[in-house]
């Protein structure tokens, strides 16, 4: 089962073998995407989960394992998913850096996923940010290099915090290892808890895009190329979801049960979460540039998602899960298209873009499905999560109930502009002057497969039912689904 | 005052003007700098955390080092400060890199300086 | 097959079929037309089925089992569903003809996935497959208000906004709801808010307003009643009859289905002879008649000048409802037929109009009854049945309703429908003048009659309201089956006498019917033996035997219909600058918008990104020492 370390070892090896290549870099980078794809999809398909991978043999807590979990091995699925359909939509060339820089995100989204020790998390969390920044700042403008710094000293700040949140950790638990420590949580005294999990949650709540710690994401996601937008989205957005599910809602939890182990604290998250929810969608209302609207939309999907994780029962986990997926799928097909109309029509704004729809129908209504999912309306993916959330939440404390209310006030807020933008798509166009350049048929037709799954999973929710219910059955039984993996014989 | 007591006092100290010098700074070599003094003061915290009075070096001398393992100092600290260390490292350099190409873009090293001022889209 | 399956499953395989093939518009609106000839047909064989039902079970766990969507067919349902069906069919044959090249909207497919809504929502057993099919009904309507114009997109902004407001509170109280009887079921909700009115009478009210918000929303009612004039004034004009029409309906419908049996069954105060809540309901609907009569007084756009209409017939129909007596309940269902057919026959001859003149303000218009006279007929016939004269159609159901209303003793709102329905021929008849009668302009000299597909339809609604005037029973006979499912009793209704709520005051429209052609019959024979008639030209009428041209002035109009009710308009304007809730409401979008670009700002400027990080710290602190 050692072989579970190729996911992170061969791409690696292919950042470091893409400094040399040129022209072949492109090939590499899809061969390598497309074996993490199919090497991940076949080990979520066998029978042999869960499993804890001891690495070199040095069994956990001593040393670093890799857990295998439904939940785990299924986001890296999705993970490696954006990044093969992010390869498949870059235009134009790109130097080695670009690839060498994009396998060494591959490999450390894939760890951050895998890992089952605190200190290794955060190492491959570091990754991501040099990744992420690197790729942000690849086109060498005054757009993205600033996005890119700022990203960077943002990053890094705040995963000093979560730094010292490992070192208290180890000092008052004495072990690293997540398994370990969830099992150990209680002996720790309120107090020092409490400043273990603020600690922690800086580092992580600024790769999550919550607010207030997400003022480097319109700056980013506008910056960076389409491509760049699918791999922060797909591949950084779903391990953050993971991240939530594995240090809050497992590492932290009473007694396995998916529930955080500091109430007031959950509390402040769901707080957090409200304000994300209510800023993003109000500042996208009126947003001119299409991608700054939809990296609003993407900090708001995250607030929804990080609602639905920390209400703590079942029906609202399994709505969580859902979302995720939907989400995933939703905005994928919004950011490929966006990628094609930007360079199709020359201008940021979605106001210049009229007439696309007409032209190429099919993207302009696989745009029209994302937008609908996205919104949560019936027969289309996002609702089943949204429902079974807000169903979730009727039965919680009064933080969730304003919640709802918040959730429902900016649904229509998010109604309206998506629409908007959707159907400005189809108005017609003054001038009859063809635009610059033309689609590219590969990206459409990703788009539309993507958008008859969400249609698909809308209309029959059972498609991914049972994957969602394993998934959530682990969270909510931690300790026999997690720990008792890693330290058999432990309960 | 012990020994412990002095390091953690110390580390905290120069994580908090580390953090003051993030905050309120523009310039971004000046932040680029407090960065480093966070990290620095993050690395000496870690080590404190695995400090034992009176603790010996926790590497095994002689034959009879191994009776001594409850007085060493715990040693998973100073990897982990190793590693921190390289990643500092790789943070500073890249973001001195990316410091260069902002200076050539923006003409400033001010960390406010305007960033959409020109559209210069590659794709 | 299913027959219920086939109902939904047909609209929506031909919208995928029609998307494929839309540059053949003839082919479209005929396949259009097919679907809605099939549908009605199949409609018309389900009466008295009303054991028919559907249903399919997701793989989706909620309340502890899966999730089961299902259609029945119930009295009510199939009432508002098949005459939804007529419409739209007679519409469709419109339609065929409308959309030429000029004209064309493009929009059939996304029509055809309305209507596959239309009957998942009439025939929903379940809140879920109600809210699904009620979502899928409020979005496609965007698209057909917006059909790719611009300045429809803007109508179509308001129309979207104003609904989404209603769907999130249709979901807030279906979940609410669902939770007190832990499943989706409507019947079965019905009787747990029952029992909630009985324990806890403020959660109740709660849980009712949310569901009445959402379905006053889309009937337009008080004080959501400003969205019409725009939306219906942009969309495309054969669509325009189906959304004031149809979709007016389904607030309505809402309300008979669920409101109504919770009103009749709870435990209320009393406020003299109906309970409080529905009494409210009352007295918005008589707000909202009296408002929309008003302000349809003012229009210069005859598209708006009717939507303030459809408002307010929609505003006589929920006071019917809110009666919550037999004779209220067969007026109001009576209205909406009849409401159906005559603002049909409305919207298609001014749909006509327009198709021929291209110009929508009515005091552009005039004289069109020398080069449009069908047209002129139905038009003339459908604001007689909407003004409530008899023998024709509308005559029967206002009759009714005010009946009703003086039977419950409600004062106030008889005066609010009576001073609506008639204040009702200020508008009518302005139309009449300023479009049909008067002066025919220069510029529409040449223009010809209607087409043949667009004037079929037209004389089948004005036959059918001549029809319906005389023998009611087409109407009141399913009514009685509607009301039996309530649980009303009813005697059966007769084909030609109306059995209203006053003692004594049975009508026999036959008997009616024969005075109004005794009455015609004088008319035309006094017509006859009257003496020689001198054809003039029509200049000559307004110049009195005058030649402008010999003082080298052009004949010019002398039919000025512009500020046809000034002073009116100067009467009731402060009253209206008072209570205009569009104000608030654009004032509400434009604080939005503010709020947006002010946020948008914040992250472009970024320059506090690490203050805001120590400040969600902070959060943390504060919020885990509470």
């Amino acid at each position: 089962m050692n072989s579970v370390l190729f996911l992170i070892v061969i791409p690696l090896l292919g950042a470091f073998l893409a400094l040399f290549g040129k022209k072949a870099n492109r090939i590499v980078a899809i061969l390598i995407t497309a074996f993490t794809e199919i090497f991940s999809i076949m080990i979520y398909l066998s029978d042999k989960l869960p499993v804890s991978v001891a690495i070199g043999g040095w069994q956990a807590p001593y040393g670093i394992n890799f857990v295998l979990t439904p939940l785990s091995v299924g986001f890296i699925v999705l993970i490696n998913l954006a990044a093969i359909i992010s390869l498949f939509i870059i235009r134009g060339e790109k130097e080695y850096q670009f690839y060498s820089t994009y396998l060494v995100l591959l490999a450390a989204a894939n760890g951050i996923v895998l890992t089952g020790d605190i200190f290794n998390f955060y190492i491959f969390s570091e990754l991501t940010t040099f990744a992420i920044t690197a790729l942000i700042a690849y086109p060498r403008n005054r757009r993205s290099t600033g996005a890119a710094i700022k990203y960077l000293i943002l990053a890094s700040t705040a995963s000093s915090f979560l730094l010292i949140g490992i070192g208290v950790v180890y000092k008052t638990l004495g072990t690293l290892n997540i398994a370990d420590i969830a099992s150990k949580i209680d002996l720790l005294n309120p107090l020092t808890l409490e400043l273990i999990i603020v600690l922690i949650l800086t580092g992580i709540f600024v790769e999550l895009e919550l607010f207030p710690f997400n003022m480097w994401v319109p700056k980013a996601y506008f910056a960076g190329t389409a491509s760049v937008n699918v791999m922060l989205h797909g591949m950084l957005g779903t391990a953050g979801a993971y991240i939530i599910a594995r240090i809050l809602l497992t590492m932290f939890a009473v007694n396995g049960s998916g529930m955080l182990v500091n109430a007031n604290i959950a509390n402040a998250i769901i707080v957090i979460a409200m304000l994300t929810i209510f800023v993003s969608e109000i500042a996208a209302f009126n947003e001119k540039k299409l991608k700054k609207v939809l990296a609003f939309s993407s900090m708001g999907q995250m607030g929804l998602i990080i609602f639905g994780f920390m209400i703590g029962n079942e029906q609202a986990l399994t709505g969580a899960f859902y979302m995720v997926v939907a989400n995933f799928l939703a905005k994928i097909i919004l950011f490929v298209l966006t990628g094609e109309f930007i360079a199709m029509t020359g201008s940021d704004n979605w106001e210049d873009m009229k007439g696309i729809g007409r032209k190429h129908p099919v993207a302009g209504v696989s745009f029209v499905i994302g937008s609908l999912s996205l919104m949560g309306v019936p027969f289309f993916a996002g609702f089943w999560g949204k429902l079974a959330v807000i169903q979730g939440a009727m039965s919680g404390n009064s933080f969730m109930i304003t919640g709802i209310v918040i959730i429902l006030i900016t649904a229509v807020v998010e109604g309206v502009y998506f629409l908007k933008i959707s159907h400005t798509f189809f108005l017609k166009k003054e001038d009859e002057k063809e635009f610059n350049a033309k689609a590219r048929i590969h990206s459409i037709v990703i788009a539309a497969a993507l958008a008859v799954i969400v249609l698909a999973i809308g209309v029959h929710p059972g498609l991914i039912e049972n994957n969602v219910n394993r998934a959530t059955n682990e969270i909510l039984n931690s300790t026999s689904n997690y720990v008792d993996v890693v330290f058999p014989g432990r309960y | 005052m012990t020994m412990s007591n002095i390091f953690l006092i110390s580390s905290t100290s120069l994580i908090f003007i580390g953090l003051f010098g993030v905050l309120t700074r523009k310039n971004i070599v000046k932040i680029l700098l407090s960065l480093n003094i966070i990290e620095t003061g993050i690395n000496l915290l870690l080590v404190a955390f695995g400090y034992k009075e009176g603790g010996k070096v926790p590497i095994l001398t002689s034959s009879d080092s191994i009776n001594h393992l409850g007085n060493m100092v715990d040693p998973v600290p100073q990897a982990l400060v190793l590693t921190s260390i390289v990643i500092g490292l790789g943070t500073t350099a890249f973001a001195l890199g990316l410091t260069i190409r902002y200076y050539k873009t923006h003409g400033t090293l001010n960390i406010e300086a305007n960033d959409e001022e020109e559209v210069t889209a590659h794709e | 097959m299913n027959i219920m399956l086939m109902l939904l499953v047909v609209p929506l395989i031909t919208a995928f079929l029609t998307m494929a093939i839309l540059k053949h518009q003839k082919t479209v609106w005929t396949i259009f037309l097919a679907v809605s000839g099939y549908l009605s047909y199949a409609l018309f064989t389900m009466y008295g089925k009303w054991d028919l039902s559907w249903s399919i079970e997701l793989g989706f766990k909620m309340f502890g089992k899966n999730v089961v969507l299902s259609l029945i067919n119930s009295p009510l349902g199939w009432f508002f569903a098949f005459f939804a069906s007529l419409t739209t069919l007679l519409i469709a044959m419109f339609s065929i003809a409308y959309n030429d090249e000029k004209h064309d909207s493009k929009t059939a497919p996304i029509w055809l996935l309305l209507i596959f809504s239309n009957i998942g929502i009439f025939f929903a057993k379940d809140w879920l497959m109600f809210f699904i099919m009620w979502e899928a009904m409020s979005t496609t309507a965007y698209f057909i208000i917006a059909h790719g114009k611009e300045i429809s997109a803007k109508a179509a902004k308001f129309y979207l906004s104003i609904s989404l407001i209603g769907t999130s509170t249709l979901l807030l109280g279906i979940i609410l709801v669902s939770r007190l009887s832990q499943t989706f079921d409507i019947g079965v909700s019905i009787d747990s808010l029952v029992k909630l009115f009985s324990t806890n009478y403020s959660a109740a009210l709660l849980y009712i307003g949310l569901f009445i918000t959402t379905f006053l929303i889309k009937s337009a009612i008080f004080p959501f009643y400003m969205w019409p004039s725009k939306a219906y004034a942009e969309s495309p004009d054969d669509f325009t009859p189906f959304l004031s029409t149809v979709m007016s309906k389904y607030g309505v419908y809402g309300l008979i289905l669920f409101i109504l049996p919770i009103l009749a069954k709870s435990d209320l105060p009393m406020f003299g002879k109906i309970s409080q809540p529905a009494y409210m309901l009352a007295v918005l609907g008589a707000i909202t008649s009296v408002l929309a009569t008003i302000l349809a007084i003012f229009q210069t756009d005859m598209k708006k000048l009717f939507a303030y209409s459809s408002v307010a017939n929609v505003g006589y129909i929920v006071m019917g409802l809110a009666t919550m007596s037999v004779v209220g309940i067969q007026g109001a269902l009576f209205h909406s037929v009849n409401h159906m057919i005559f603002k049909t026959a409305i919207f298609l001859s001014l749909a006509a109009v327009i198709y021929r003149t291209g110009e929508r303000d009515m005091h552009k218009l005039g004289g069109l009854v020398y080069k449009m006279p069908l047209t002129f007929l139905v038009y003339l016939l459908a604001i007689i049945s909407a003004a409530g004269i008899p023998p024709l159609s509308g005559f029967t159901s206002k009759w009714l309703i005010v009946q009703a209303l003086m039977a419950q003793k409600m004062l106030f709102v008889v005066v609010a429908m009576i001073f609506a329905s008639t204040g009702a021929f200020m508008y009518l008849l302005r139309c009449l003048a300023s479009v049909f009668l008067g002066q025919l302009p220069d510029k529409y000299k040449d223009i010809k009659e209607a087409p043949l597909l667009m004037a079929i339809p037209m004389t089948i609604l004005m036959l059918l309201t001549l029809a319906i005037g005389v023998i009611p029973g087409i109407i009141t006979k399913p009514i009685d089956a509607v009301l039996t499912g309530m649980g009303y009793n009813v005697e059966p209704s007769s084909w030609t006498t109306v059995h209203t709520a006053l003692a004594k005051s049975d009508l026999n429209l036959t008997y009616l019917f024969y005075v109004f052609m005794v009455a015609c019959v004088i008319s035309l024979i006094m017509y006859l033996i009257s003496g020689k008639q001198e054809k003039i030209d029509q200049i000559d009428n307004y110049t009195a035997g005058e030649n402008p041209l010999e003082w080298d002035t052009t004949p010019d109009r002398f039919n000025f219909a512009y500020g046809f009710y000034q002073p009116f308009k100067q009467m009731f304007n402060p009253m209206l600058d008072l209570i205009s809730f569009e104000r608030w409401m654009s004032s509400f979008g434009r604080i939005v918008e503010r709020a947006s670009s002010a946020l948008s700002l914040l992250y472009t400027r970024s320059e506090g990104a690490i203050l805001m990080l120590y400040i969600g710290i902070a959060i943390l602190i504060i919020g885990g020492m509470m």
